[in-house]
């Protein structure tokens, strides 16, 4: 927790009775984190169990209801708050820390937990919501009546301002954005240039890292940019212009943003602004890495890194680590093992951060680096952190995210062999992937529900609906891939003609792809992936969601946070 | 475990030899120079590449002042849940590391040269398959089309198709498919192949000549001797069945059409 994030807590626990008073105190004392304690069982054991995780608990203890077994007489878990409020991944052991003596020995982790005691975990999985909820009630930004009354616009633009970026500091993004969102007009409507600009720039970025509308997200930072240039404020200006191409570059449009990005890097480093310069500098290595650049990109993130931790920004650097990860993970499927020291490592920073959207972002990596293997206990794990990444993107409002997060668990409970809870949730994905205006993201979820029905005759049936789907958006890549796994599904039941014209229509749509493609050497949208079209004609296993991989070229895309240079 | 390799690859080069020409002469030894480096170089450095129980690692392996990487793996699972692929169902999923033997050993003995080399080797306190790295994939994203023949890459799919089938891999995704420059394909990943079910997941139409000769001249001894060290007696009769399935479908399909839309 940020010593922010625990003025925050603990102002709003002051008030609140019952429990909360135990944390209060709690709260005040810690660094890093305060542990919840869960025991079933041998409570005599429970002080050992602190001990082990440093001496740094106080607080809450909950007695579950769930009493000792003959086979488990003793299972105690404890979870960091932090893990509660944020929602966070559980991998790390020193975390979560389950013991089972009679039949693991001292420490196992999170997965094997939740296979081993599922209603447990389902039962800290409710009170964690519920906690999290009363914390960000206590943490309720916003200016009440008695607040507002006798301000002018310009303290009360101040003030929304204010407390806009401590909503954002503290890691709730989405209340920041509607704080922020009545600070620009006023600030507008009194003259303050200046922080208008500043204003632009907290609106860009909160709209892009929440997953809103990203076209919208650049026309904020371009008012940003315009306003620095009308004050003559090189440093706003710069700095803008890297929100700009962060955004630019997540919208698919690579070589504005490379170019974007490149002017703010030169100009920051005119205004020796080296955190600015390390972004933008990170900006063009992401755009390097989606044209698959990778000897470029992993260059140009070695001086990203250098810069923003010479600017002594941890959170920045975190940011930049997280693009140095998502290209690992992207350069070589392989190589998890970089990776996921990578995002530990980031991991570590949001939480200590406190930033929600950095958070969720490693979650859904931490996710997606499961997914990409064959071991069942990491399946397990990233199912888990799949749910984590949705409430995450919950929190924050963030209608793709949390579209991309179901549907990702509905791929994960494929893999698990859990047909019926994947149809469930493929099904609720597509409707959130509308909802947030991502057509092909649904079109997507319907196609894997297509894969997945139990009823194969029923499955090919919903392919042939989603051909129809992606001819309507003229989306050969896709229709590539759906008429490939329609194939697929045709050949399994043994209906081997259709499943060669499947084939063939699949080819045909290739073909006119590929054309499209030399038609179009610098084609700006690298989900038009050609490798991957091509594959698509020999799997035999269902694919990552689509949104699941649009959140994942977007982590190869860092944005510069502005509050990070506010310090 | 080893003499049974030997007795493998002895096979391997008996069915090699009254195809083999002076062009595959050469990759014949260049292979037996690669499998044994990565059966007898010094081990220098070893990193996880995952995490989890049984775990796969990178290994960097030197010897006269070669280095090259290999990939590990040490994993013999078996999960008790139900799998099911189009219509039929199977109890039970073997995850294990002497597939990723036995792929190589289909592959050889076909002679597509999809699977990277692959040996058996004990490292440190574990018995595993030492694979090789293919350090010249193309990377997922940003590939330019330049130079791409679809005609060529057919032949690809109709040979990846086989391969699957005969191996029946249910794990093929793109992350496992490797392109190499010239746009070939380098299969990786086969713990969770040689699974028991019959019906192809693909339609099989279009057949590698050389891949359907090798198999016509395999008796059934010869393909039990090959795996019996690496699969199990039903996986070797699940194996079985594929092989005639595949040609028999040829057979039809020969009796229907031109030789050339059927063969390769």
């Amino acid at each position: 927790m940020t010593p922010q994030q625990v003025d925050v807590v603990t102002a709003g626990f002051a008030d609140l009775a019952g429990e909360a008073t135990h944390l209060a105190p709690a709260a005040r004392l810690e660094t890093a984190d305060l542990i919840v304690r869960v025991t079933v069982g041998a409570v005599g054991t429970a002080g050992a169990g602190l001990a082990e995780i440093g001496g740094r608990a106080a607080g809450l203890e909950r007695v579950a209801t769930d009493l000792p077994t003959e086979a488990h007489p003793t299972i105690e878990v404890y979870f960091s708050i932090i893990d509660v409020l944020d929602g966070s991944f559980l991998m790390p052991e020193e975390r979560v820390i389950c013991r089972l003596p009679l039949t693991q020995g001292s420490a196992i982790t999170a997965p094997c937990l939740r296979t081993r005691i599922p209603r447990m975990v389902d039962q800290m999985d409710e009170w964690a919501e519920s906690e999290a909820a009363t914390l960000e009630s206590a943490a309720d930004f916003g200016l009440s009546e008695n607040d507002r009354t006798g301000l002018g616009p310009a303290d009360l633009a101040a003030a929304y301002y204010r407390e806009g970026v401590r909503a954002s500091r503290a890691g709730f993004e989405a209340r920041a954005l509607d704080l922020m969102a009545k600070a620009q007009p006023l600030f507008k409507e009194t003259g303050m240039r200046r922080e208008e600009g500043a204003a632009w720039e907290q609106l860009a970025y909160l709209m892009a890292a929440t997953n809103r509308d990203l076209e919208r997200a650049i026309n904020y930072a371009e008012q940003a940019v315009r306003i620095a240039r009308e004050l003559s404020d090189p440093v706003a200006e710069a700095r803008a212009l890297s929100l700009l191409a962060g955004c630019e570059a997540r919208n698919g449009n690579y070589s504005r943003a490379a170019r974007i990005a490149r002017s703010a890097a030169g100009q920051a480093r005119g205004n020796g602004d080296t955190l600015t310069e390390g972004m933008s500098i990170a900006i063009l290595a992401g755009v390097a890495a989606v044209r698959g650049n990778f000897d470029q990109a992993r260059a140009l993130q070695g001086q990203a890194l250098e810069l923003v931790r010479a600017a002594g920004s941890r959170r920045a650097a975190a940011r930049v680590l997280l693009s140095i990860a998502a290209v690992t993970a992207h350069d070589d499927d392989r190589v998890r093992s970089a990776s996921m020291a990578q995002l530990d490592e980031v991991r570590e920073t949001a939480l200590e951060s406190g930033s929600l959207a950095l958070l969720r972002d490693v979650t859904f990596a931490m996710a997606d680096t499961c997914y990409d293997t064959t071991e069942s206990e990491l399946v397990n794990a990233g199912e888990v952190g799949a749910i984590r990444a949705i409430r995450l993107s919950s929190r924050l409002d963030d209608k793709i995210g949390e579209a991309a997060g179901i549907g990702l668990l509905g791929a994960f409970a494929v893999r698990l062999g859990k047909l019926d809870r994947a149809f469930e949730y493929l099904g609720v994905a597509q409707e959130r992937a509308l909802e947030a205006g991502f057509v092909e993201g649904a079109i997507d979820s319907f196609q894997l529900l297509g894969e997945t029905v139990p009823d194969q005759s029923y499955g090919v049936t919903l392919l042939e609906a989603v051909v129809g789907l992606r001819a309507e958006q003229q989306d050969l890549r896709g229709q590539v891939k759906t008429l490939s796994d329609l194939s697929r599904l045709q050949a399994g039941l043994e209906r081997n003609e259709e499943a060669w014209a499947s084939y063939q229509g699949a080819v045909t749509a290739a073909d006119q792809y590929i054309a499209q493609l030399q038609e179009n050497q610098d084609r700006e949208d690298i989900r038009e992936s050609f490798t991957m079209v091509l594959t698509s004609l020999m799997t035999t296993r269902t694919e990552l969601p689509f949104l699941a991989r649009y959140l994942k070229i977007n982590r190869m895309l860092p944005l510069l946070n502005p509050r990070w240079i506010e310090g | 475990m080893i003499k049974r390799q030997l007795i493998a690859l002895a096979i391997t080069v008996a069915v090699l030899a009254p195809t083999a020409h002076g062009a595959a002469a050469v990759p014949a030894q260049k292979r037996a120079a690669r499998e044994a480096f990565l059966r007898t170089a010094e081990v220098v450095d070893v990193q996880v590449v995952s995490v989890g129980i049984t775990l796969p690692q990178r290994v960097e392996l030197e010897q006269g002042g070669v280095r090259r990487s290999a990939m590990f793996k040490s994993m013999d699972l078996t999960d008790s849940r139900q799998i099911r692929i189009g219509q039929e169902v199977q109890e039970g999923l073997r995850d294990s590391w002497t597939f990723e033997i036995a792929a190589y050993e289909l592959d050889n003995l076909l002679g597509l040269n999809l699977v990277p080399i692959t040996v058996v080797r004990t490292i440190g306190d574990n018995e595993g398959a030492l694979i090789d790295w293919v350090d010249d994939a193309m990377p997922e994203y940003g590939v330019s089309p330049e130079g791409f023949d679809m005609a060529a890459w057919e032949d690809e799919v109709a040979k990846v198709w086989l391969f699957d089938y005969l191996a029946y891999n249910i794990d093929r995704t793109p992350e496992n498919l490797l392109l190499i420059p010239g746009f070939g394909v380098k299969l990786i990943d086969h713990s969770r192949a040689f699974q028991r079910f019959l019906v192809p997941m693909r339609p099989l139409m279009r057949f590698p000549r050389q891949a359907i000769d090798r198999l016509r001249a395999l008796s059934e001894d010869e393909i039990r001797r090959s795996f019996s060290d690496y699969l199990t007696g039903e996986e070797i009769d699940a194996l079985l069945i594929r092989t005639r399935r595949v040609l028999d479908r040829v057979d039809e399909l020969l009796a229907a059409k031109p030789e050339d839309e059927v063969l390769f």
